[in-house]
């Protein structure tokens, strides 16, 4: 009972993501509320998922795109409030729980085998 | 209103705040609190100051059907294992029945109080900050390392003094040990308040505190919540 209770409420503070599940081999859209000062915007990291971090509320996933040749990597919190909205544009083939071999691959040799495409719809 | 309210630590979790901070939180359930007497400030004999006795936490009720299979040998002090002078206190509330936790909580004013009536954290007065008393942890019998923070000796290169509380102090001159030298001893199962803790949420229809932080004593434990 007791932990009952403790679950929920964890449960409860975590945001409702409107995906099913954040799968590593993913490329997603995240749109991520930025507070620059007093002001808050709405900022989209479209990248693949290189990483999940399964840890209850402190779940994470590491998102990696590649900005102007310069491969950029952030880590959201999976049940972050923050997230405003979470699209799958596509769900590609992988044989590891980790791709960290794409930090080596640049270019053509940096693409992955598209298994299921949702054109940018979010599921 | 209620200046305080009893309580039982549930246990810590954790949630995010709006702004996407995880913050640690320690779940108590609060009330609802059964009032078991009203105590109006007088001078001389009376109360020293305004205040409601409150039951809280039922541990142990009537079973009616072994109220029913007993008939006239039905014996309620026995039935809720509370000596007499106890359940007759609680039967002038009207309650039949035995709390985990029974305290006095200061009021402003006793006027909207009544006997008998059970109260909730509606009836609380809500704190931004507040004050939590429990009993701590026992620890039993601990040496001065653990029960004051001192530092240990090495515990190799022929060293011979691992955990020893250390010099007694001055020899000829006193020639005693001074009053409050740290050295072994009971630690723990002592009231411990905390003060100025951050209420994160009030959640009334399941009557629960969440507070930031650790407060004392093991889950389970009662404790009260008063205000900063």
């Amino acid at each position: 009972m007791k932990q009952d209770i403790l679950q929920k409420i964890t449960e409860e503070s975590a945001a409702k993501l409107d995906v099913p599940e954040v799968k590593v081999g993913q490329t997603v859209r995240v749109h991520y509320n930025i507070t620059e000062g007093d002001k808050k915007r709405i900022q989209v990291f479209e990248g693949v998922v290189i990483a999940k971090n399964n840890n209850g509320l402190n779940s994470t996933f590491r998102v990696r795109k590649v900005s102007f040749n310069i491969g950029v990597e952030r880590v959201f919190p999976l049940h972050t409030p923050l997230i405003e909205k979470l699209e799958i544009v596509a769900l590609h083939k992988t044989r590891r729980s980790k791709l960290y071999y794409m930090r080596e691959r640049f270019g053509k040799a940096a693409r992955l085998k598209i298994k299921e495409r949702y054109f940018n719809k979010s599921k | 209103m209620l200046k305080g309210i009893l309580g039982k630590k549930i246990g810590m979790t954790q949630i995010f705040t709006e702004d996407g901070q995880r913050v640690p939180v320690t779940v108590v359930e609060a009330g609802p609190l059964h009032v078991l007497s009203v105590l109006k400030e007088s001078e001389g004999k009376g109360h020293p100051v305004n205040a409601v006795e409150v039951g809280f936490d039922v541990v142990r009720e009537i079973n009616p059907e072994l109220k029913e299979k007993l008939g006239e040998d039905f014996d309620l002090s026995k039935a809720l294992r509370l000596n007499k002078p106890r359940l007759g206190h609680l039967k002038k509330a009207g309650f039949e029945k035995k709390f985990g936790f029974i305290k006095q909580i200061k009021v402003d004013s006793v006027d909207g109080f009544t006997v008998g009536e059970v109260l909730t954290l509606k009836d609380f007065e809500f704190f931004m900050k507040v004050d939590v008393r429990g009993i701590s942890k026992g620890r039993g019998f601990a040496g001065p390392i653990k029960r004051h923070g001192q530092k240990t000796g090495k515990q190799t290169h022929g060293s011979r003094f691992h955990r020893k509380p250390g010099s007694m102090g001055p020899s000829a001159w006193p020639a005693r040990v001074f009053p409050g030298k740290k050295l072994a001893g009971q630690l723990g199962n002592t009231a411990v308040t905390l003060r100025n803790l951050e209420v994160m949420k009030v959640d009334v229809e399941r009557n629960l505190l969440l507070i930031k932080g650790a407060i004392p004593g093991a889950n389970g434990n009662y404790v009260i919540v008063s205000a900063s």
